[in-house]
This record gives structure tokens, sequence and C-alpha cells, in this order.
């Protein structure tokens, strides 16, 4: 008897879980290359008796996948904004190594470097940062990712794929992390598009579905504890009862 | 309950956003303004269950793990440099920037500052000023009898005094140049402060390269797209609500356990 209270609270501790992943997703709604998550739960069985139909299934929630389908791409009018039209990466680097990253909204730091807007270096094809000379007058990039000032090529933005995306990593500040012996593969003639940049990939009516079958399937496990706790109540008072 | 507080860094992060378009929409007729724009950027992300941990002792690895993404920060409010449409006005002194570069505005204190705002006067003293009576870099006097004032597109000033034919050149007009001008202080009168983001400044004249051009006669007016901000808008508004309604849910979710007993 005492399952069904343990398999409701299973089921109502993943669908907290899963609220938090979708409140994570409407908070970056409007966030510039985000890619939202979704969670997994799957069935854990335990055995308790030596047939077959005395099981009782569990929920977890297994895994949470990123979403890595593209956004919207929104035009800006920013020279040193880029979107990625298609599969890849911009690589940058951090104090903390090499990551990542979708987002293209770039700037340039004092010394003439090309950032990310969080204050990371983007890097070129060959790894290197890109400097952009301090007199620039105009910054073209081109659909290959060549970057080139009033006229003159300076470097080619690198993009970056993998072989098995879902096992990427989320870092925050709108980095990627490849897992262990994950490599990055150059894109061959990859699309970049200048002025634009790639918006959230968050859809708010999908979203807020997920949030009425989430607070919905909550009360529906919570109506079956219920159920179990009043019939726990009925049978021991029925017990108790001298006839 | 982490949905609770998620949904309200995606509230706060919307307000600010709100909060920047109104600055935008309020400026859109403010002389030599740029528009700004709230970045976004996720917050960190906590693993409940990581991947790659071993599943089982024969080496099998979670493959996903399960991740919770801690909600949405404001990174940046970046400046959006492009060129404001030129608007005549016909007067001598009004002054636009066709290209990059600043006015170098002298502050009372001594410190420089940098404007886009051209529309500038004549002090008492016949010097060159911006409507708040600060002087223009590097200070041009234009003599008491001058009857005309020609500003060249290089920046040359050259006054027409009395019934002389040949003007006399009272000064040229000096323009800064920033590596990075997102990283200007808005010190708010339509001037800006450098900072260590913006790097020092590069002095140079209208025309050399990587300058822009003077226009005499024109200013240069606010580049806020009115239709581009009231689209921002709404997405903010309705992401704020979008927000709400995960407050509103974790809510009832939580109104649920309480009444379980």
């Amino acid at each position: 008897m005492d399952n069904v209270g343990y398999v409701g609270l299973s089921a109502q501790v993943a669908l907290r879980r899963q609220l938090d992943v979708i409140a994570n997703n409407v908070a970056n709604m409007n966030t510039v290359g985000f890619k939202g998550s979704r969670s997994v739960f799957a069935e854990a069985l335990r055995k308790f008796g030596p047939s077959t139909r005395d099981e009782v299934s569990f929920v977890i929630d297994k895994g949470t996948y990123i979403d890595f389908s593209a956004g919207p791409l929104n035009a800006t009018g920013s020279s040193l904004d880029a979107a990625i039209d298609g599969e890849g990466f911009f690589r940058v680097q951090t104090p903390e190594g090499q990551f990542y990253t979708r987002d293209g909204r770039f700037a340039r730091d004092p010394e003439g470097r090309l950032v990310t807007v969080t204050g990371h270096r983007v890097l070129d094809d060959g790894g290197a940062e890109i400097m952009i000379p301090p007199n620039a007058r105009d910054i073209d990039i081109g659909l290959d990712g060549g970057v080139s000032v009033d006229g003159v090529f300076v470097a080619r933005i690198g993009v970056y794929r993998f072989e098995e995306p879902h096992r990427l990593t989320q870092r925050g500040d709108l980095l990627f992390a490849p897992a262990d012996g994950q490599a990055a593969i150059p894109v061959d003639g990859p699309r970049i598009v200048q002025g634009m940049v790639e918006g959230s990939n968050v859809q708010s009516v999908v979203e807020i579905a997920r949030l009425i079958e989430v607070t919905r399937a909550y009360e529906r496990s919570e109506q079956a504890i219920s159920q179990a706790d009043a019939l726990m109540k009925d049978s021991a008072t029925r017990i108790g009862r001298v006839a | 309950m982490r949905a609770l507080s998620i949904a309200a860094t995606g509230m706060t992060a919307q307000q600010r956003n709100v909060e920047t378009i109104a600055n935008n929409v309020a400026n859109v007729n403010t002389t030599g303004f740029k528009k700004s724009r709230l970045e976004f950027s996720d917050l960190m992300y906590q693993p409940i269950r990581r991947q790659g941990s071993l599943s089982s002792n024969a080496g099998t690895m979670v493959p996903a793990g399960v991740e919770i993404g801690l909600g949405v920060k404001p990174v940046a409010v970046t400046r959006i440099t492009t060129q404001g449409s030129l608007q005549q006005t016909g007067n001598a002194l009004d002054l636009a920037i066709e290209g990059r570069g600043y006015f170098v505005i002298q502050l009372p204190n001594g410190e420089n500052a940098y404007t886009r705002a051209g529309a500038l006067q004549r002090s008492a003293e016949g010097q060159l000023v911006t409507v708040d009576g600060y002087e223009v870099a590097p200070g041009i006097t234009i003599p008491a009898d001058t009857r005309e004032i020609v500003i060249s597109r290089t920046g040359e000033v050259l006054a027409y005094e009395n019934e002389n034919i040949n003007p006399t050149n009272v000064g040229r007009i000096q323009l800064a140049n920033f590596v990075n001008e997102a990283g200007l202080e808005a010190l708010g009168d339509n001037l800006f402060r450098e900072t260590p983001a913006s790097g020092e400044p590069t002095n140079g004249f209208p025309g050399d390269p990587g300058f822009g051009s003077v226009r005499q006669g024109y200013v240069e007016a606010s580049n806020v797209d009115v239709v581009q901000e009231i689209t921002n808008l709404i997405q903010a508004q309705r992401a704020y609500e979008m927000n709400s309604k995960v407050i509103e849910a974790g809510d009832e979710m939580s109104k649920t356990a309480t009444a379980m007993r």
C-alpha cells in the first residue's frame, strides 16, 4: 500500500524538476543564441514479489537534453552582429579554456580584438584571436565568415560542429563545452549572416502547453496519493471496529 | 522549488529590457542619440545527475545528465552606433558627422567628453560651444565682426569678416575615435566619457582615414527606429507575462502539495 505514496512522490519530484527546466526556457525566451532544454522521464521498476505482476514502476527524470534546433534570425543592422545560418558554433577563448557558442553579438575590446558580448575572445579558423585595426571604418563579415576591414581581409571566423551534439554541456554565458574526447570538426562552407542574430529557439506556446501539462500531472499524482491515504484510513477504521 | 526564482530572474530581465526600450523611445527625437540594446545571457547550470558518470560496473555511462539552468541575466547594454539620418536645418553652426568619430568637448572640470550632437552655438566671447555652453576642441573663436561662417567637410572653420572677400581660417574642428565605441560611458546631455573598455581616444580631423566628414547645416538625428522599438516592447511584455505564468504554475503546484493533508 505504501507504494502508491512513493510512486506518486517519484512523479512529483520529477515534475518539479521539469518545471525548473521549463522556467529556465521561459526566462531565456529572448536570449540571443539560447538553446532550450527538455526533460526525459523513464520508468524505474522494482519487483517485490516472485510474479511479474508484482512490479511497481517509479518515475525518474533520466536526463535533460538540449534542443539544438535553429532559432529565428532577427535583423539588428549592427555590423558586428553575426548569425550562423545552419549548423555549427563559433569558438571562443575564455580563461577556463575554449568553448563554443551560437551567440554572434560581437564587439571590440580596447585592444581591438573581436569579443562576444560576454567578453570572450572570438577565434578564427586557425584558433587565433581576431584583431580589428583601430581606425577601421567598415567591418564586413562575408557569408563564409571572412572578416574584412575597409576591403582588406583580416581573418576568417571559425565555425565548428560536433558529431554527437547531445553530449555538449551548457556552461552559462551561452557557452557549450564539449565532452571528454569530443572533437570539434570545422564546418565545410559555413553560412554566416552579418547584421543578424539568432534568437532563442524557445517556443512560448510549446512551453506554456508543457507548463499546463506539468501542473495537471502534479495534481493527478497528488490525487492518487490522497486516495491511497483515504483508503488506508478507511481500512484502519474498519479493521479496528468490533463487528 | 527553483522554478519560482528562475522565473523571477526572467521577469527582472524583461523589466530591464522595457526600461532600455523606454529610454530609446523617449530619445527618438534627440539629436545625435544612439539607441541601446539590452543583452541577455543564460545563468549557470546545476547538474543533478552528471553526464558521463558510470551507470554500471560494466563501464556504461550516462549519456545525458540532468542539468538545470538557473535563469537569465542581463549582461550588457550595448550602444548601437549606426549612423543616424542627417536632418537639414540650414543653421550655419549645426554640424553632423557623416561616418565615424566624436566631437571633443571640454567639460568645466577640465576633462574631455565626446558627443555626436553637433548643434553648436557661439558663446559671448565668440567661442564655439555646445548647447550646454561647453567648449568644443580645439577651442575655436569666431571673430565678432563675422558675417558668414563656412565649415568645410574636413572641419576647417572659415570666417568671412566685414566686407572681406577672402575668408580667414580660424581653426579646424577635431574629432576623436574609439576602438570600442560601445564601451563609452554615457554621461547624459548627449555626452560620453572614455573608459578602460572603450580604449584611449585616437585624435584626428574630419576626412582623415578612419574618420567621418563634417556636414554644415545638418544635424544627426537619433538612430532609434520606432517600429523596431515597439516590436521589442511587445516581445518584452509577452515574455514578462510568460514568466509570471511559470510563477503561477509553481505556486499552484505548491498549493497542491500543501492541500495533500
